[in-house]
């Protein structure tokens, strides 16, 4: 299994199968002592060992807060993965945007000891919800997605002191990585195939080569079948083999979304376990493979709660 | 929302930090290349108020490439309301949903919602001169003015009076969209809509409060605070009742002064001293209102 999303061994064996990231979209909580240990008493009974957590701001106030909550998530060995996006962040105009975010986590992870910093940064960039451009540019939105990562790798795996890029690599050493949410579907439409750096590939499969990792939101309800999550992420899980990469799996489970195949917010905690058993179980082994990643903490935890 | 510290209003206290560090601010970008860093206060269907270092700037939409906010979950609402506008529901659904994602609290994230939800039943049962069913099926006269369109007549017993609303109300906004700088006809579009189906009228009013209105009623008897949209009634007491305070109404202006900028603790004393001559008070208030029968 990647470092990345390590579990202790002995929760290895127990089902339901992982390890689990987990998106945390709202910075409430990590603002207060009961919301943060409610957060990690959560990942501890749900084996969540990563999280991503939305992390933009960095005013007096919400510095202190993830410094509070970093520390109460690393002891329990939970790593923390500094989260932003915007779709036009795609757009290379505003791509001071981004950088200025990652400059800043930079920055708070300098400015506190080891077990109070970020693990990564991960963005959620999405440019196809700018519906127009996309449908009129979609080269222009991806070559800026490319871009911009390119860029932020550069700058987070660049060794200040020597000024050497390291390789983006998993098991790199280097103190912060990158993750990129990406849809299933980048590497399966052939309309979005791109030239870029001199070669012709989908966007994820790009990403792949710029990225630490990709969470790939593969967000059906059921494993198998050829519109299942195990081969709507096959492609994006061997070409992160090739590379030396791996993918997370991406799941969602808010209720009364449409189409009601995006989501398991309409079924049981036993028939979700049952799907990601299947999905770990074909994907056992492969070095690729990284487990899962929950959308998001409040509709899983309603979801659980619920059933 | 920001919550606000030590009496300063919350726009005051985002303003400190703002220009503390320009890293804390909403960045406008214009087409010709230009930026600019500041808060943004207002926010019209033909442009925008920023709040900068040299005061406030009306900024032209037209001139706007695209807004950067600092609180993320304002860029959602604001690429979702981008989304809407150009009718891309599915869209503006997905950006609205992730802006509730970042604060479930946010009622304006919310109300975003529900503006996309009535923007598609208005979308499927259009009628057809919207001003013309306000006018006869709620009752109620649309004027222009130079920013919020105004309530002109409101038919006694109409179903706009028994909503609440009264002649001389200025329209503010529908679902918390700006009704402001806009077409009477846009503005009746968007108020009207298929029966039955409810509607939130963010509306203003100005209400003056007499000392000598209720005899031997202490003055003054009613409060403010400061919330997080601003200085909001805590109270209203017996002469604030009279008036027609209520409270959670959203205090714009005390006497003709603006109180964006007003601290708390200058509010209560101007409240204190005006005792003799009255006070008026500019205020809006929402309601949610059930479209009646026949605007369809």
């Amino acid at each position: 299994m990647p470092a990345i999303l390590l579990l202790p061994a002995a929760s290895m064996a127990e089902p339901p199968p992982g390890p689990y990231a987990m998106w945390v979209w709202d910075v409430r909580h990590v603002a207060t002592d009961a919301a943060r240990g409610q957060l990690v008493t959560f990942c501890r009974a749900q084996r969540v060992s990563a999280l991503y957590l939305s992390a933009y701001q960095f005013s007096p106030a919400q510095t202190e807060h993830y410094r509070a909550f970093l520390r109460q998530a690393h002891r329990e060995g939970i790593v923390v993965h500094a989260l932003a996006g915007d779709p036009r962040w795609a757009l290379n105009r505003y791509h001071s945007l981004p950088l200025a975010w990652v400059r800043q986590v930079m920055a708070f992870n300098d400015e506190g000891p080891p077990e109070e910093r970020f693990d990564g940064v991960h963005t959620d960039i999405e440019p196809y919800l700018l519906s127009r451009q996309w449908m009129e540019r979609p080269a222009q939105l991806i070559g800026g997605l490319l871009d911009l990562h390119e860029k932020v790798r550069d700058l987070i795996h660049t060794d200040p002191i020597t000024g050497v890029t390291a390789p983006a690599v998993r098991g790199s050493q280097r103190p912060l990585r990158l993750g990129v949410d990406v849809p299933f579907w980048f590497d399966d439409d052939p309309t979005y195939r791109i030239q870029w750096r001199d070669r012709v590939l989908p966007p994820s499969h790009h990403l792949l080569d710029v990225a630490d990792y990709l969470t790939v939101m593969a967000y059906r309800n059921y494993a198998e079948g050829s519109e299942g999550v195990i081969e709507l992420s096959r492609r994006e899980l061997e070409y992160a083999e090739q590379v030396g990469k791996f993918i997370v799996i991406g799941q969602e489970t808010q209720p009364d979304l449409f189409p009601a195949y995006v989501t398991y917010g309409g079924s049981s905690a036993a028939y979700l376990r049952g799907e990601l058993e299947k999905i770990a179980e074909a994907y056992r082994d492969r070095p690729g493979f990284g487990g899962f990643a929950i959308h998001h903490y409040e509709s899983y935890r309603e979801f659980l709660e619920k059933a | 929302m920001k919550k606000p510290e030590g009496g300063l209003t919350p726009l005051a206290l985002a303003l400190i930090v703002a220009f503390a560090s320009s890293a804390f601010a909403d960045e406008v970008f214009f087409t010709s290349g230009q930026t600019l860093k500041g808060l943004v206060v207002e926010e019209h269907v033909d442009r925008l108020v920023v709040s900068t270092v040299d005061g406030e700037q009306v900024i032209w939409r037209h001139d706007v490439d695209q807004v950067f906010f600092d609180d993320p979950e304002r860029n959602y609402l604001y690429l979702g309301n981008e989304a809407l506008a150009a009718g891309d529901f599915q869209a503006a659904l997905t950006l609205y949903q992730k802006a509730i994602h970042m604060n479930p609290a946010w009622d304006d994230a919310r109300d975003a919602l529900r503006r996309l939800d009535d923007r598609q039943r208005r979308t499927a049962g259009a009628a057809e001169r919207p001003e013309r069913v306000l006018q006869d099926v709620w009752g109620l006269t649309l004027a222009a003015t130079e920013s919020y369109p105004v309530l002109s007549a409101v038919a006694p017993d109409s179903a706009a009076a028994q909503a609440g609303l009264q002649a001389g109300d200025a329209l503010v906004a529908a679902w918390g969209e700006s009704l402001g700088y806009r077409s009477l006809a846009q503005v009746a579009q968007r108020v009207a809509g298929p029966a039955g189906t409810e509607v939130k009228i963010t509306f203003q009013r100005d209400v003056t409060v007499l000392a000598g209105a209720v005899a031997n009623a202490p003055w003054p008897g009613f409060g403010v605070t400061m919330a997080p949209e601003g200085l909001t009634v805590s109270e209203v007491g017996v002469l604030g009742a009279a008036a027609g305070l209520q409270v959670g109404d959203l205090v714009v202006a005390l006497d003709g002064r603006p109180t964006r900028y007003l601290p708390l603790g200058q509010a209560r004393t101007a409240i204190a001293k005006t005792k003799t001559a009255g006070l008026r008070f500019q205020i809006h208030r929402y309601l949610l209102i059930l479209r009646p029968t026949g605007s369809s």
